[in-house]
């Protein structure tokens, strides 16, 4: 459990997080569901990347300094 | 507790309440400023409609599960590690959640937006240059 008191594998864990369920909204439901997942990466990780860094960034942040 | 806790708890909350109400005004007025006409089609029938994947569910679900899994992800741990949970931190970061949630549902709205004007927009009027493109009335 000790590894799991570093702000930075926090950080990760809830970049990771942020990113799929952003994806995962992003993607139109059809009912070609994963193919339609791997096209909206593909377009938009752009913008889902940077999105999910700072969701990621500020949980770990209020969780390291306030938990 | 400290000052800048409660500031920052007072904060979150207010950002939480007021985000999501400027996206859907934002959303709408950027609709509503192309001033497009959409195609007129066929009504669908009861059985083709019930027949459509919905969304709502779907938009209504995961949001939530975006906004609640840090602040849970959080309590779980401490009750793991035999602690109580602090309100604060479990608030801040439920905030948190909502706020980033919030973002994206904003962020997709405006790309559908953008995206819906593009596609009823003839073919032709779409290889001109932006500048002039945006004279265009439809």
């Amino acid at each position: 459990m000790e590894v799991l008191k570093n702000m930075w594998l926090w950080f990760l864990i809830w970049t990771i997080i942020g990113f799929c369920l952003s994806l995962l909204l992003f993607t139109t439901k059809t009912k070609n569901f994963w193919i339609e997942v791997k096209k909206t990466f593909r377009k938009r990780w752009k913008i889902l990347l940077p999105l999910s860094i700072v969701y990621g960034l500020g949980a770990a942040l209020i969780w390291h300094f306030m938990g | 507790m400290a000052t800048w806790m409660k500031a920052l708890v007072v904060a979150l909350a207010a950002v939480v309440g007021l985000v999501p109400a400027f996206a859907q005004v934002s959303a709408a007025q950027a609709v509503q400023e192309a001033s497009a006409t959409l195609p007129v089609g066929d009504e669908l029938s009861d059985e083709e409609l019930s027949q459509t994947d919905g969304e709502g569910f779907w938009f209504t679900i995961l949001p939530l599960v975006t906004a609640i899994a840090p602040a849970t992800a959080y309590c779980i741990k401490e009750a793991v590690e035999g602690r109580a949970p602090r309100w604060q931190t479990a608030l801040a970061l439920l905030g948190w959640g909502f706020v980033y949630a919030a973002t994206v549902l904003y962020a997709k709205s405006k790309i559908d937006a953008d995206k819906t004007i593009q596609d009823i927009i003839p073919f032709q009027y779409r290889t001109l240059p932006p500048e002039n493109a945006a004279r265009w009335r439809f």
